[in-house]
């Protein structure tokens, strides 16, 4: 079987005032079918780009890109890095936009999005607005709304990046609880290798801008996962250790 | 606004009209001069039908100014958002449209659309489109991508990413050139009728004027303020409203 989302050789760069700023190079990884995927890279080495390239908004330069075997434009749920939800629309209207996104909706789908948001642990917040919400709060309701688009791959730019210590492991907890019951394929891009190594399958782990894949490490444990687990802490080591000699790369070679 | 400053501002104008009431009775103005506010006060209220009868008009021609004026204010900030080329090529003409004196164009819209009340429209919507158009084109470029790019990526089309999240998103904008131009258009209207008009607060201004009656003038202005007053709290309810409705 193919793989659902597929990179092959691509080379993507911005042409800016300085000149051309290759980002990714030579960059190539796949994503099976119902895996859990995770990027992690230094800050600023293309990992938002990579997103963008593997959602179809931005077309690469060079080389492929392969959504269920087919250009990725419509076909993957994109939820991008920061703020995004609509501030005028309540949680539940934020859930409907990602279908109201294909046409118009009934009431079958808003009571889908309900059943979703008190699945979730989410019901009471229905009917807030984002800025009455705390950030955690936000970020779950932007995740659900991803989930809720009907897309089999989703594409997630570093969606705990911006939360403390405290509500990120609540969260990371919370993800995982929904990824497990919705059946869905998650490419995951954080800078937090732990978290990484908590929650996905496999860590594809960057080099510096130009970014290119530098090592894929398996996570074979099954889940959940033990934070201080010797497992987890034996593997964050190793992830952290490629990512540090990913670094080195470019002065090696 | 608080109960409090509600009230330091009525006494504020409380003050300003004493000063006024008093200057004029110890300066001695004549009152074709300067008449006094006691003077406008009772004027506006005996010729008050007759006010009512002119103000009518005027408000008719105010309101379909206004919102002729904010579709192709909203229309030509769309068009210039979408096509580059053509929102640059628009800057001269946006720009000439405003810096030409109302009087000047007055006149001309009276020779192309007759004596009725199709002048005073165009001219109070000329005022309109101006500040909706720049306003609703900022609140249209002043997006971040992300609200976007969520769409975007799902392959939602654009008119309706337009609908959903562009047109939204600017909407306060939108509102605050309606309001710059609701009191604009009292503006345009008021001019359309001094150049030629048989009704209308303008005309009867005109006329109060050339008799040198200047409490009527005045009592005039204080039902163009009235008039402005009122549509600028109607736009801002329509914001309130809107608002409320995009969720
Ligand atoms: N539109 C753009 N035009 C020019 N350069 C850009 C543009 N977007 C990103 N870049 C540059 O490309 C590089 C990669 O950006 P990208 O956002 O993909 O990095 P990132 O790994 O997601 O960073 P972060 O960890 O901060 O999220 C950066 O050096 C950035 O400055
Ligand atoms: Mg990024």
């Amino acid at each position: 079987m193919s793989p659902l989302l597929e990179l092959n050789r691509v080379h993507f760069g911005f042409s800016t005032p300085q000149g051309f700023l290759p980002v990714l190079e030579d960059f190539s990884l796949a994503v099976e079918k119902g895996e859990w995927a995770s990027v992690v890279g230094p800050s600023g080495c293309g990992k938002t780009t990579f997103l963008k390239v593997s959602s179809g908004l931005l077309p690469p330069q060079a080389g492929t890109v392969l959504v269920e075997g087919g250009s990725p434009r419509g076909r993957v749920a994109y939820m991008p890095q920061g703020e995004s939800l609509l501030p005028w629309r309540t949680a539940l209207g934020n859930i409907m936009a990602a279908r109201e996104a294909e046409g118009p909706v009934d009431s079958e789908t808003k009571r889908q999005a309900w059943a979703l948001l008190s699945d979730f642990g989410l019901a009471r917040f229905a009917q807030s607005l984002p800025h009455e919400l705390s950030g955690g709060m936000r970020q779950r309701i932007a995740l659900l709304r991803t989930f809720f688009a009907r897309r089999n791959l989703l594409l997630l730019d570093e969606p705990l990046g911006a939360l403390d210590a405290l509500t990120r492991a609540e969260l990371q907890e919370w993800l995982l609880r929904v990824w497990q019951n919705l059946s869905k394929t998650v490419v995951l891009v954080t800078h937090d290798v732990e978290e990484a190594v908590l929650l996905s399958d496999r860590i594809f782990v960057l080099t510096p801008r130009p970014a290119r894949v530098a090592m894929s490490v398996l996570v074979p444990m099954p889940r959940p996962r033990e934070r201080s687990g010797s497992a987890v802490q034996a593997l964050r080591a190793q992830a952290l250790w490629a990512l540090a000699s990913a670094k080195n790369y470019d002065e090696k070679s | 606004m608080t109960r409090k400053a509600e009230a330091t501002a009525l006494l504020v104008v409380a003050m300003l009209l004493v000063l006024w009431e008093g200057a004029v009775h110890l300066l001695r103005l004549p009152t074709y001069v300067l008449p006094p506010p006691s003077l406008i006060f009772s004027t506006f209220v005996r010729d008050f039908s007759l006010l009512l009868y002119h103000a009518s008009l005027t408000l008719v021609e105010v309101a379909l100014g206004l919102g002729m004026g904010a579709i192709v204010g909203v229309g030509v900030a769309v068009l210039a958002y979408y096509v580059r080329p053509i929102g640059r090529a628009l800057i001269p003409f946006l720009v000439g449209s405003q810096v030409i004196p109302v009087f000047a164009v007055a006149p001309l819209f009276v020779l192309w659309f007759g004596f009725g009340i199709w002048p005073k429209v165009a001219v109070a919507a000329l005022l309109v489109f101006f500040p909706v158009a720049v306003n609703f084109l900022d609140g249209l470029r002043s997006q971040g991508p992300e609200l976007v790019e969520f769409f975007q990526a799902l392959g939602t089309r654009e008119a309706r990413i337009f609908r959903m999240v562009r047109a939204p998103a600017a909407l306060p904008f939108f509102f605050s050139g309606l309001r710059v131009g609701a009191t604009l258009a009292l503006v345009g209207a008021t001019v359309g009728e001094w150049v030629g008009a048989s009704r209308g607060l303008g005309y009867l201004m005109i006329q109060a004027n050339a008799r040198l009656r200047l409490d009527r003038v005045f009592a005039a202005v204080l039902a163009l303020t009235l008039l402005g007053l009122g549509l600028f709290w109607t736009v801002s309810a329509g914001e309130r409203l809107f608002s409320r409705r995009r969720r």
